[in-house]
């Protein structure tokens, strides 16, 4: 079983380390490029070659959508109430306790732990999770958010493409399918170097209460996947990855959203630091129940 | 035959055109992060995963290696003849012009058409021809030979730990063939976009001779490949590669070692984009003559 989390953990930790320490070493890294490049070339292509890796789980794609949709919303306000409690509630504690860093970080677990189908259920979060919260996490860090910039971000039409081939029941043709997993390839590998640059970079403080939060918030997370498959019966592989998805640490891209607008970059630094130092302790124990419920 | 082709040269060529457009329109493209990252990072994990994950006898590997030595001095031979008989510097040409873009190129190349025991050949004979040409590029280049420099480049080092896995058949712990693997699948098509980035930013210095000296280059490579093909007697996915491997253009680290030795970088990018371009001529003839020969 140790062997087992090693397998899925390392590759994860071992790419934040590196870029951790690339930055940490003085190298550059062109973190605004890397960002820029995912988001707009190489994650739209991985999700497109990703949901075609879904084979027999057809039928359970509309339940995924929903239990994200679900997932997600439950999240927002029990982070909002979290808040609430901590005596905190402001628009950058808000989208940082509500977010989880479901795409670098879940998808390469998702894809270790589960195969890829796997990473084709976890994509279906990511995509999910891109339609609604980042939009509203734009909305409350920036106080507007015009629709139209939906139609702006790649990974929505590459989600639509492929839903467009699997609704005719049209595999993607040969050189499609081999251009984009090439493509694709970059993402995850550059996504998680650019998440252990971030770390490298961004200054997190010390705080006993923004601690606790971060492991309140690590808790709920997971008991919010927990609640969400189980409200929806879902077993084996989807139950599984949902509770992953739920059980990430908050998502660096709050905090430049945080930075941005002025809305507590401090703390939402602090807290991304936080929640990805408890994770190094609490996802082999989510894996560690989720692969064993499975086997 | 022709959907066959676009299969297997599409995803190649679409990536170099991210990296193109991306660099005629933002010109922010961070060629020298992506080949530093490249060097130390995602190139060692490629090799070293494509070699552990190998399903491969040694010997296969062994002569795939020998014949890579073989290509590679032919070459360097038969571009020290040109430019002995013809009175160019040797000094400007022998480091650069000897070698193919074994890497980036032929590796995908490889893999999209023959499948993924080819990439790791192609792997093989990549090593060969990157370890020659760190060596006596910038050796000839300068006059200075570092070859326990060498020894301490992480691609070197990456073989050579790979060594006690292929030669001892230890088991290879899954977490760091997964590890390497995520790491190692974003080189080729990073490189890729450099390669496409580079086009889009080289000037070229339009003479004649630069026309000649790549349709040398070229056909040299195509001559060499089937020459040893046939003199080794080589067949089936071996001689595949190797043929594949030895007509590629000229690789992009040409360039690099041009500029920073001061060998007229300015022809030397106007011999990759000739011979780059002309190889997407070359490049699906040779595979057909691959499907209907080997």
């Amino acid at each position: 079983m140790l062997l087992e989390l090693l397998t899925v953990i390392a590759p994860v930790f071992i790419c934040v380390a590196l870029g951790y320490g690339w930055v940490r070493q003085g190298n550059p890294f062109p973190g605004h490029f890397i960002s820029n490049m995912n988001m707009n070339v190489s994650v739209p292509c991985m999700v497109f070659a990703g949901l075609f890796k879904l084979d027999g789980q057809w039928a359970e794609m509309g339940t995924v959508i929903m239990a994200s949709v679900l997932a997600i919303a439950i999240m927002f306000v029990a982070s909002l109430l979290l808040a609430l409690a901590f005596g905190r509630l402001s628009r950058g504690y808000l989208i940082a306790l509500s977010s989880t860093n479901c795409g670098n970080m879940g998808l390469s677990l998702c894809l270790f732990a589960f195969g890829d189908a796997g990473l084709a259920v976890g994509i279906t979060y990511f995509a999910v999770s891109t339609f609604l919260f980042f939009p509203l996490a734009s909305l409350i860090a920036e106080g507007n958010f015009q629709l139209s910039k939906l139609f702006k971000i790649p990974i929505i039409y590459a989600t639509l493409f492929a839903g467009g081939f699997m609704a005719m029941g049209v595999e993607p043709p040969r050189w499609l399918a081999n251009t984009t997993t090439l493509i694709g390839g970059i993402a995850i590998p550059t996504m998680l170097l650019a998440l252990g640059s971030s770390l490298a970079q961004i200054e997190a403080g010390q705080s006993l209460r923004l601690f606790m939060l971060s492991l309140s918030r690590m808790l709920l997370g997971t008991a919010v996947g927990l609640a969400v498959t189980s409200l929806f019966g879902l077993t084996g592989l989807t139950k599984g990855v949902i509770i992953l998805q739920c059980s990430m640490p908050i998502a660096v891209f709050t905090y430049l959203l945080a930075d941005r607008y002025h809305r507590q970059p401090r703390d939402v630094a602090t807290m991304v630091m936080m929640t990805t130092l408890i994770s190094i302790g609490s996802i082999p124990l989510v894996l560690a129940f989720v692969l064993g419920m499975e086997g | 035959m022709l959907v066959e082709l676009i299969t297997i040269m599409s995803p190649i060529l679409l990536c170099a055109l991210v990296g193109f457009i991306w660099e005629k329109k933002l010109q922010d493209y961070p060629a020298e992060f992506v080949t530093r990252i490249g060097m130390t990072i995602t190139i060692p994990c490629l090799i070293f995963h494509g070699l552990i994950s190998a399903d491969l006898d040694i010997t296969t590997l062994k002569t795939v290696g020998l014949v890579a030595i073989a290509c590679v001095f032919t070459c360097m031979a038969g571009v020290a003849l040109v430019t002995h008989f013809s009175g160019l510097s040797p000094r400007r040409y022998l480091p650069t012009l000897s070698f193919g873009n074994a890497g980036f190129l032929g590796i995908p190349l490889c893999y999209f058409a023959f499948g993924s025991d080819a990439a790791t050949l192609a792997i093989v004979f990549f090593f060969v021809s990157a370890v020659i040409h760190m060596t006596f590029g910038p050796g000839i280049a300068s006059g200075h030979f570092h070859p326990r420099r060498l020894l301490k480049t992480p691609i070197v080092m990456a073989v050579v730990c790979a060594l006690p896995f292929l030669f001892l058949n230890l088991p290879s712990p899954r977490w760091l063939l997964n590890t390497t693997n995520l790491l190692g699948q974003a080189a080729i098509p990073m490189m890729l976009m450099s390669l496409g980035a580079a086009l889009a930013d080289f000037q070229i210095d339009s003479r004649k001779r630069l026309i000649w000296l790549a349709l040398f280059r070229l056909s040299l490579g195509i001559i060499v490949g089937f020459g040893f093909v046939w003199a080794f007697g080589l067949d089936g996915l071996i001689a595949k590669v190797v043929i594949i491997e030895a007509s590629l253009p000229v690789a992009i680290m040409s360039y690099a070692i041009a500029e920073q030795y001061d060998l007229g970088h300015k022809e030397m990018a106007g011999i990759i984009l000739v011979t780059t371009l002309a190889s997407l001529i070359t490049i699906p003839i040779i595979l057909t003559v691959l499907q209907m020969q080997f």
